[in-house]
C-alpha cells in the first residue's frame, strides 16, 4: 500500500480540549498528535476498537488475554529476555487496558528515542508470536487476576448486574472473561482475533509529550505505513446490548459487609443518539453539585455516605445511574429515600437554571484539570473518546455543544430515559438469610 | 520551623544540575515556610499543605484524631458554612486529596488559577474557624468508619497492615494514623477542637506549591489565608529505628481464592546516605520478581517490591498467589541472591533507564511537585534532595547495589492473609531473606 499521509479529515483543534491534530493514514490508521514540552518524554498510546463488546461465550476473555500478551515476544524481538532488554534500553515505561468497549495498549520514554519507541510498538502490534508455552504461563497469571477480582467487595454486586442487565449477552460486560475460556485460549484463537480487530483501520495511535506535529506526523507514518489494512471488524455494526424491560429490585448479599444501593435506567448511545449525551453530561453534572437537592437530600441529611447520578457515555451499554455507599444497616431506607428522590428529579422545577450554568461550568474545568499531563490526555482522554464516539469530532466540539445545552433539552433527555422507563435497583447488603422485599 | 526529630545529613555536598532553578522559598509573617516552584505550562496550579508529626502526634487513643479532626473541619467554616462552602467547591471543581501517614498529614488542593486565592482562603478559615456542626461530626464519622471497614474488608490493602504486626510490634508507627473502628467511634467535639487547637501552628506546618502564580502574588495570597494561624510548634521525640531479632510471621485466616503476602524488612532511615541506593537495589529486585515469579513461574498477578520514604524506613516485597509457599520462598531466594553476588549489570542499567522516564514522568505533575518537595524537606530537611535522588542513582554499580543491601536487610517481617484449609498453615514459616 502506498505509505501517504492522506490529509482525511484533517483536524486541528485547541481552547477547550487538549491541542491535537489528527490525520489519517493511506492503510486507515488514524494518527492523533498533541505536543507538550514541560517534561522531556512522549507518551505513544495505540488504541483499538474493541473489548468485551465484540466477544461471544467461547472468546470471552480474549481481549483481555491479549493485552497479556501484547508486550511479549514479536517477531522482532523474540524471546522475553531480550524483550525486557530492550525496554530497558530505551527507558520504556508500559502497560495496557481492557474495558468492556475499548482496548488500549502505551509506553511512555525518553523523546530521544521516540523513533524507537514506534518501532517497538509497531512491532508488538503487527507481530506477536503468541508463543504457546508463554501463553501457557499467562494464563496462570490472568486466572490470580482473576481470583484476585473474586476478593473485591463488590465482586457480587458486579456480577448481579451483568446478569440483570445486560441479561442477553453478560459476557460482553466482562472484561476479564470466563475461566474455560481463558484455560482453553490458543495461539489460533488469538490469532484469528488479531486479524479481525487488530488492524490500522479499527485503530489510533496516539502520540503526546515532547514532540512537534511534523515530526511526529512524518515517522509515525515511515513506521506504520506497512501495517496492511483489515477491513474486517464488525465494532461499528454490533447490537445494543444494555436492555431493563421491568423495574426490578435485585437484593445481593454482601459478605465483606459493604453496603451500597444503585438505580439504573438506560440511556442514550453515543453512536445512534449522541445529541441526547449532551443534555445528559449536564444533567449529571447537575446532580454532582454538592448545593443542591440531591446531594443534601441524599448524604448531607440521608443515609448516603457518597452519591451521584450519571450518564455513562457508551455505544452498546450506555446507562444511567444513581447511586452510593450507605451503611450496611440503612441499605433499605438508602433505596426508599433513592427512589423517591428520582421521582422528584424528573420535574423540571427540581433543577434552577444558576445551577445548570454551574454545571456546564463544571465540567469545563473538569476537562482542564482531567487532562493536566500529556500522559493524561494519551492514556485517560483520547482513546476513549477516539473508540467510544467513533473519532475525535466529538471530543473537539464537546465544549462547544455543552454551552447550547437548555433546560428544554434537559427536560426533553429526562422525558426520554428517565419519565415512566423502567429501572434495575440493586442493594448491596449482608443478607445473612434474612427475609428482604 | 524547628524539626527535632530529624537528623539531617544533606545528601549531596553540592547541588546538581538536576535541581531546578525556578523554586523559591519565603516564610509568612507568622512563620510558616512556603517552597515554591513556578511552572507555566497550563492553568492548574497544585498545592500542599503539610501538617508535621504523623504517628508521632497520636497515642493509642488517639489514633485517627487528627485525619477525624481535619476532615470534620473541612466540612465548613464560619465564614464559609457547609451550603457556602459546598457552593465553593461546586463552582471551582476542586479536588482536594488527604492522605495521613507516619510522619505528616497532607491536604493537596489541584484548581484552577483563578479559583486559588478564594479556595484557600476558605481553607484557612476552615482550620481555623471551622463549624464542626453535630450533623456534619456524625456524617465524617460514618464515612470515616466506612472507609476503615472497607480496608479492612480487601485483603490486598490490609494485608499490609497484618505485616505491620510482625515487623513492627510496639513502635510508633504502629499507631495508626487513620485511625481504628473504636478509636474513631469514641472522638468528642471537644477532642476535635483540641486536637485543631493543638495542631493548626505555624511550627508544625509547611506548604509546597507548583504552578503559574508567581512567588510574589503566592505570598500575598497565602498571607490573607494563613498568615494568621498561630505561632507555636510541637517537638517530637525521634521516631525509633525498627529492632527486627528475628524472622516472624503472621498469618491471617480468610476464605480468600488466592493468597496475599507481605515482607518487611530493615532500610536505611531518611537522609541517609545508603538510602537512595538501597531504593536503587529495590527497584531491580522488583524487575526480577516481575522476570521469576510471573513471567518464568507463573505464580502471580502483582508482585513488587520497593522501600518506604518515611523518617524511619522499610524495605518490602509484595505477591498475591494461589501458591504462598512456593512464591514466597522464591520471592526471599530473589532477595537473598540480590545480596549474595551482584545483579546483572544490564538489568541495572534497563532499570535506571525506566527510572529516569518515571522521574520525568513524575515532573510533569504537580500534585507530584509538591509532594516530593514537601517529603524531602520534612523527612531529609532540604528538598533539594528530591530532585538529586535521580543523579545518585545513575551512578551506581550492580556492585554498589548488592553491597548496600548486604548492609540493611535482616530479618524479615511477613504477614500473609491466606485461607488456611487450603493451605496448610504447617507450611507457612518465615522465609529467611538471607
Amino acid at each position: 500500500m502506498k505509505a501517504l499521509i492522506l490529509l482525511f479529515i484533517p483536524l486541528i483543534f485547541t481552547a477547550s480540549a487538549a491541542d491535537f491534530e489528527s490525520r489519517q493514514l493511506d492503510n486507515g490508521l488514524t494518527v492523533i498528535v498533541s505536543p507538550d514540552d514541560i517534561s522531556p518524554i512522549i507518551t505513544i498510546c495505540i488504541a483499538v476498537k474493541t473489548g468485551a463488546t465484540c466477544e461471544t461465550p467461547h472468546t470471552n476473555g480474549l481481549a483481555h488475554f491479549y493485552e497479556h500478551m501484547f508486550f511479549k515476544g514479536n517477531e522482532a524481538l523474540q524471546d522475553q529476555t531480550t524483550y525486557n532488554q530492550r525496554m530497558g534500553e530505551l527507558g520504556i515505561i508500559r502497560n495496557g487496558t481492557t474495558a468492556t468497549e475499548k482496548v488500549q495498549y502505551f509506553i511512555t520514554l525518553g523523546s530521544e528515542n521516540f523513533r524507537e519507541g514506534l518501532e517497538f510498538m509497531y512491532d508488538a502490534i503487527t507481530s506477536p508470536l503468541f508463543d504457546m508455552e508463554e501463553m501457557e504461563r499467562e494464563r496462570e497469571v490472568i486466572m490470580n487476576e482473576h481470583d484476585r477480582g473474586l476478593t473485591s467487595p463488590f465482586h457480587n454486586l458486579t456480577l448481579a448486574k451483568e446478569e440483570v442487565i445486560f441479561a442477553d449477552a453478560p459476557w460482553r460486560q466482562s472484561a476479564i472473561g470466563v475461566p474455560e475460556v481463558i484455560q482453553a485460549a490458543a495461539p489460533s484463537a488469538m490469532h484469528a482475533f488479531q486479524e479481525q480487530y487488530y488492524t490500522p483501520d479499527n485503530s489510533a495511535l496516539i502520540i503526546t509529550g515532547d514532540v512537534e506535529y511534523e515530526d511526529a506526523f512524518r515517522m509515525a507514518e515511515e513506521q506504520f505505513a506497512g501495517w496492511e489494512y483489515g477491513g474486517r471488524s464488525n465494532y461499528d455494526s454490533l447490537p445494543r446490548l444494555i436492555s431493563i424491560e421491568r423495574d426490578t429490585v435485585v437484593f445481593v448479599d454482601s459478605p465483606s459487609g459493604a453496603g451500597y444501593v444503585s438505580v439504573i435506567y438506560e440511556g442514550p448511545s453515543i453512536s445512534t443518539d449522541p445529541g441526547d449525551s449532551y443534555p445528559a453530561d449536564v444533567w449529571g453534572s447537575y446532580l454532582a453539585l454538592m448545593s443542591r437537592e440531591f446531594y443534601t437530600d441524599l448524604v448531607t441529611n440521608g443515609p448516603f455516605i457518597n452519591v451521584y447520578g450519571s450518564y455513562y457515555t457508551q455505544r452498546y451499554s450506555p446507562s444511567i445511574t444513581f447511586g452510593g455507599m450507605v451503611p450496611p444497616d440503612r441499605a433499605e431506607e438508602a433505596l426508599d429515600l433513592l427512589l423517591e428522590e428520582i421521582q422528584q428529579l424528573q420535574s423540571p422545577d427540581y433543577y434552577d437554571e444558576e445551577g445548570i450554568e454551574l454545571a456546564k461550568e463544571e465540567l469545563r474545568r473538569h476537562r482542564i484539570l482531567v487532562e493536566e499531563t500529556s500522559r493524561d490526555v494519551a492514556v485517560e482522554s483520547m482513546p476513549f473518546w477516539w473508540v467510544v464516539a467513533g473519532s475525535l469530532d466529538y471530543y473537539a466540539t464537546y465544549q462547544d455543544s455543552l454551552e447550547v445545552v437548555e433546560p428544554d433539552d434537559i427536560n426533553e433527555f429526562l422525558e426520554t430515559w428517565i419519565v415512566d422507563k423502567p429501572h434495575a435497583a440493586f442493594v448491596l447488603m449482608p443478607l445473612d438469610g434474612k427475609e428482604v422485599r | 520551623m524547628k524539626i527535632i526529630f530529624l537528623t539531617v545529613v544533606v545528601l549531596l555536598g553540592s547541588l546538581h544540575a538536576s535541581v531546578p532553578a525556578d523554586v523559591e522559598e519565603f516564610t509568612l509573617s507568622n512563620g510558616i515556610p512556603v517552597i515554591t516552584r513556578t511552572i507555566d505550562n497550563n492553568e492548574i496550579e497544585g498545592i500542599s499543605f503539610f501538617i508535621i508529626g504523623g504517628s508521632s502526634a497520636l497515642t493509642e487513643e488517639t489514633q485517627g484524631l487528627e485525619r477525624f479532626s481535619l476532615e470534620c473541619a473541612m466540612m465548613g467554616s464560619e465564614d464559609f458554612p457547609g451550603p457556602q462552602w459546598r457552593e465553593l467547591m461546586d463552582r471551582t471543581q476542586a479536588e482536594w486529596t488527604s492522605s495521613f501517614n507516619y510522619d505528616y498529614s497532607r491536604y493537596h488542593l489541584k484548581c484552577i488559577s483563578e479559583d486559588m486565592p478564594v479556595l484557600l482562603s476558605a481553607f484557612g478559615d476552615c482550620l481555623l474557624n471551622p463549624e464542626l456542626g453535630a450533623q456534619a461530626f456524625e456524617q465524617v464519622r460514618e464515612s470515616t468508619i466506612q472507609d476503615l471497614q472497607e480496608k479492612y474488608n480487601d485483603p490486598d490493602s490490609w494485608i499490609w497492615f497484618v505485616a505491620n504486626d510482625a515487623f513492627m510490634p510496639g513502635h510508633t508507627y504502629r499507631r495508626l494514623p487513620d485511625g481504628t473502628d473504636e478509636t474513631v467511634s469514641s472522638f468528642t467535639a471537644e477532642d476535635v477542637s483540641n486536637m485543631l487547637d493543638e495542631r493548626i501552628r505555624s511550627g508544625n506546618l509547611l506548604i509546597t506549591h507548583a504552578g503559574p502564580t508567581e512567588p510574589e502574588k503566592l505570598r500575598d495570597i497565602l498571607e490573607l489565608s494563613f498568615g494568621e494561624i498561630p505561632a507555636g510548634e510541637q517537638e517530637f521525640q525521634q521516631v525509633e529505628a525498627f529492632t527486627v531479632n528475628n524472622d516472624t510471621i503472621v498469618v491471617q485466616h480468610r476464605e480468600v481464592p488466592t493468597a496475599y503476602a507481605v515482607v518487611k524488612f530493615n532500610a536505611p532511615p531518611q537522609g541517609h546516605e545508603d538510602l537512595q541506593p538501597f531504593n536503587a537495589a529495590l527497584t531491580v529486585v522488583n524487575d526480577l520478581l516481575w522476570q521469576v515469579l510471573r513471567t518464568d513461574n507463573a505464580l502471580t498477578y502483582s508482585t513488587f517490591s520497593g522501600a518506604t520514604s518515611y523518617r524511619e524506613n522499610w524495605g518490602y516485597m509484595y505477591i498475591s498467589t494461589p501458591q504462598p509457599v512456593l512464591a514466597c520462598s522464591l520471592m526471599a531466594g530473589v532477595l537473598a541472591e540480590a545480596i549474595e553476588k551482584p545483579m546483572d549489570e544490564n538489568v541495572v542499567r534497563g532499570t535506571i533507564e525506566k527510572s529516569r522516564t518515571l522521574e520525568n514522568l513524575r515532573a510533569a505533575s504537580k500534585d507530584n511537585q509538591c509532594w516530593m518537595m514537601g517529603n524531602f524537606e520534612i523527612c531529609t530537611g532540604d528538598w533539594r534532595n528530591a530532585y538529586t535522588v535521580f543523579d545518585n542513582f545513575s551512578e551506581l554499580s550492580a556492585e554498589d547495589l548488592r553491597a548496600v543491601l548486604s548492609r540493611w536487610v535482616g530479618y524479615g517481617g511477613w504477614g500473609i492473609i491466606a485461607d488456611t484449609t487450603v493451605v496448610p498453615i504447617d507450611q507457612l514459616h518465615p522465609w529467611p531473606l538471607r
